[in-house]
């Protein structure tokens, strides 16, 4: 229109030239351009402005969402992260204006689906199947290899894709992007977001943005991960010990309970409940309890050397009285293996097979006693010499007095020593008596400290007469100053007869100066050792261990029971009896028997030590 | 060797073998107050040795003792030819031991603890049967 007029009025002016007809007109047109112009820059200036501030703020909402999610997160309990998850996931959601949003941990899985929080928009957008494997396998596949997947719409999705194209299509998605959680090199799970109605563009700013909450929900994956991982050790390490058939208590370096499994506490009584949990163990016991054999245990010592890390372990057995029964403990405290140092205790109750043991000595001691009756049938001329000599020496003296007394004047002084000489035979009467009467007595087992080599000089002197009769010289080659140990010297002293016996009787068929047993003593590193050798025949070709058989006998009138008695008692003192063909001819039989003594064995006491957990 | 000689020459005398000193002992008090001389030995090989020297009237013998015993010394003195009466006194006493001592040429079996007058008599009737 413009132009129109424009021209009109240039038609109608006076013939001039063109340039200065129509100067007027071009710069009204130039004019006009260049307004134009300016307009346009003006345009563009305020749209960049806009996209500017835009971006500001939409930047200032996304630190805000990342600084309320990382808070919301930092704090949550690992046992249920899935509350607060879920409200992170649905704030980030809804501030994408995404339909969808899904978090998925790939640590949890059950029937082989990993487990998933979702979030969607409204309660009519279809939900995708949870198997993620069977429905999208290429984009899982891109998942676990850590790499951002993203589709603004189906068409972008590649040939490969086509079962993840259907399960999209099939729930309605449009686009959809996922965003690996990962820490370090570790794809701990997948977020992923999509829209449903309409295409939607994920540029790579928002993905840098995701990926930066991608961090914080990782970070929680993780931690959920190691607080499981250490509970889970920890549930395991307390089954472990719970199951344990011990009783066990673990205590710190200063001997304070910081731990104990369950067991007894239905026992009541004296041992250790809850309630000693942080108490110090080493108060619990005030004083020494009842050991084995008599002795008394000092637990408490025992404890506190292995806190001190002067003993590598200590080990005892003692007794207590819970009620009217007395049961039996074993127990063991080991240093806790662990730079703050401590010591596990365990104790076992040991009672059933301290009364096994017990019922089995207690027939041990019966066949024992058996066989010292045997031997001492087998001793009768023996026993006869050895209480006839003295009475002999007594009928005699006795007599003669009469007769001098029958004089005028009689020789008192000779009368006086007459009566010391009848004192000192009935004296020597009545010690071969008592021999023969502890020998026959019924008894248990009574520990004496003994010393090995007056042992054996008593046995030689005891078959004396035996060893005359028989023409037998016995030798004692005894190694001086032994040790003593805690044994019952009845039952050793019945081992040496019977070996030696063996051997008196083994040699009847050899010549007179050959007869020889030789008895031996000497030190081992924590035990004694005892060998008897004799000049007989030996012990034959046949496997030596028959010899301790039960019943098992060479003699016309043997039982078969005196050797396997004497490999029992001498197992009894923990040592080990042997026999053996000597090169030269003859029998050796040896046994050891360590230092520490007879093994513990039931004995019963009144006394009522206080008892601690353990 | 403990002998105690009498003065009377009439006297018997008698040789103990035991290996035991107190039963030597006393046997040798029980002869000296009934007034008999008595020589003791602790070993039948002492006694043996000592045989040529002077016979005794009669031998108390011991059985039980080191080699040679009871039965090695009567069968010595058998060996010998010494018509010597000999009274065994023996603390284990065994119906075959006596049978063997019997058969071996003694004269008395006693068992000990022996009494007085047993011993006294069998020794008796020991020198009185080897005189006749």
């Amino acid at each position: 229109m413009l132009l129109v007029i424009l021209l009109a009025l240039a038609a109608r002016a006076p013939r001039l030239g063109f340039w200065e007809s129509y100067a007027w007109l071009v710069a009204i047109v130039v004019i006009s351009i260049l307004e134009a112009v300016l307009i346009g820059i003006l345009y563009l200036e305020w749209r960049r402005r806009h996209r500017a501030e835009r971006s500001l703020a939409e930047r200032l909402a996304f630190e805000e969402l990342l600084s309320e999610v990382h808070a919301d997160l930092v704090s949550i309990q690992t046992e249920d992260i899935d509350a607060p998850v879920m409200r992170a996931l649905a704030r980030i959601s809804e501030s994408l204006g995404v339909d969808k949003g899904t978090l998925m941990d790939y640590e949890r899985r059950e029937a082989g689906v990993y487990h998933q929080l979702r979030w969607s928009r409204h309660p009519d957008i279809p939900i995708p199947p949870a198997d993620v494997a069977v429905h999208y396998p290429w984009t899982l596949a891109r998942m676990r290899a850590g790499q951002v997947n993203r589709f603004s719409r189906l068409d972008e999705l590649p040939p490969e894709a086509s079962v993840d194209r259907r399960s999209f299509e099939r729930v309605g998605t449009q686009s959809h992007i996922a965003v690996p959680l990962m820490l370090d090199d570790a794809v701990l799970g997948t977020m992923f977001f999509a829209t449903v109605d309409q295409p939607r563009e994920w540029p790579d700013d928002l993905v840098k943005r995701l990926q930066l909450l991608a961090k914080a929900f990782a970070f929680v994956l993780a931690r959920r991960r190691s607080d499981t991982a250490v509970r889970e050790s920890r549930q395991l390490s307390t089954a472990i010990v719970e199951s344990l058939p011990d009783k066990v208590v673990v205590i710190d370096r200063a001997g304070t309970i910081i731990a104990m499994n369950e067991r007894d506490r239905t026992t009541g009584g004296s041992f250790a409940s809850d309630e000693h949990l942080g108490v110090n163990y080493l108060d619990l016991w005030r004083r020494p309890v009842l050991g084995g054999a008599g002795a008394v245990v000092d637990v408490r010592a025992g404890v506190a050397s292995v806190l001190a890390g002067t003993l590598a372990q200590f080990a005892t057995e003692f007794q207590l009285t819970d009620g009217n029964r007395a049961r039996w403990f074993e127990f063991r405290a080991r240093p806790l293996r662990r730079a703050a140092g401590g010591a596990v205790l365990a104790r076992v109750d040991i009672t059933d097979r301290k009364l096994a043991e017990a019922e089995a000595r207690s027939m041990r001691e019966e066949l024992a006693r058996v066989v010292r009756m045997t031997t001492l049938g087998q001793l009768t001329a023996t026993i006869a010499h050895e209480v006839n000599q003295p009475l002999t020496g007594i009928m005699a003296n006795a007599q003669a007095a009469r007769k001098f007394l029958q004089s005028a004047t009689p020789n008192l002084e000779e009368i006086r020593e007459i009566i010391e000489d009848i004192i000192e035979d009935d004296q020597r009467a009545s010690r071969v008596l008592q021999r023969l009467r502890s020998m026959l007595r019924r008894r248990e087992s009574e520990l004496v400290t003994i010393d090995v080599n007056q042992l054996i000089s008593d046995v030689v002197r005891f078959l004396h007469s035996d060893a005359v009769i028989r023409n037998v010289e016995v030798i004692q080659e005894l190694e001086p100053a032994l040790p003593t140990f805690p044994g019952d010297l009845v039952q050793l002293q019945q081992v040496l007869v019977n070996l030696v016996l063996n051997g008196l009787e083994a040699m009847a068929g050899v010549p007179v100066e050959s007869r020889r047993i030789l008895i031996r003593t000497e030190r081992r590193a924590d035990a004694l050792r005892v060998v008897v050798t004799d000049s007989g025949p030996g012990l034959g070709d046949k496997p030596l261990d028959d010899l301790f058989e039960l019943f098992h006998t060479t003699k016309t009138d043997g039982m078969g029971l005196g050797l396997p008695i004497a490999r029992s008692i001498v197992e009894a003192h923990g040592g080990h009896l042997h026999a053996s063909n000597n090169p030269a001819g003859g029998a050796t039989f040896s046994f050891t028997l360590p230092l520490a003594g007879y093994r513990s064995g039931v004995e019963t006491s009144s006394s009522r030590p206080s008892m601690p957990g353990v | 060797m403990t002998t105690t000689r009498s003065a009377q020459a009439c006297r018997r005398w008698i040789a103990v073998v035991d290996d035991e000193e107190s039963v030597r002992k006393a046997l040798h008090r029980l002869f000296t107050a009934f007034d008999l001389d008595a020589t003791t030995f602790a070993s039948g090989r002492d006694f043996l040795d000592a045989l040529p020297e002077r016979r005794p009237d009669c031998l108390v013998l011991d059985l039980q003792m080191r080699a040679p015993n009871g039965f090695d010394v009567l069968a010595e003195l058998a060996a010998s030819g010494a018509r010597l009466p000999v009274v065994i006194i023996t603390a284990h006493d065994e119906p075959e031991t006596r049978a063997r001592c019997l058969s071996a040429g003694a004269a008395a079996y006693l068992c000990k603890p022996v009494h007085d007058q047993d011993l006294l008599n069998a020794i008796a009737t020991a020198i009185n049967g080897s005189a006749g």
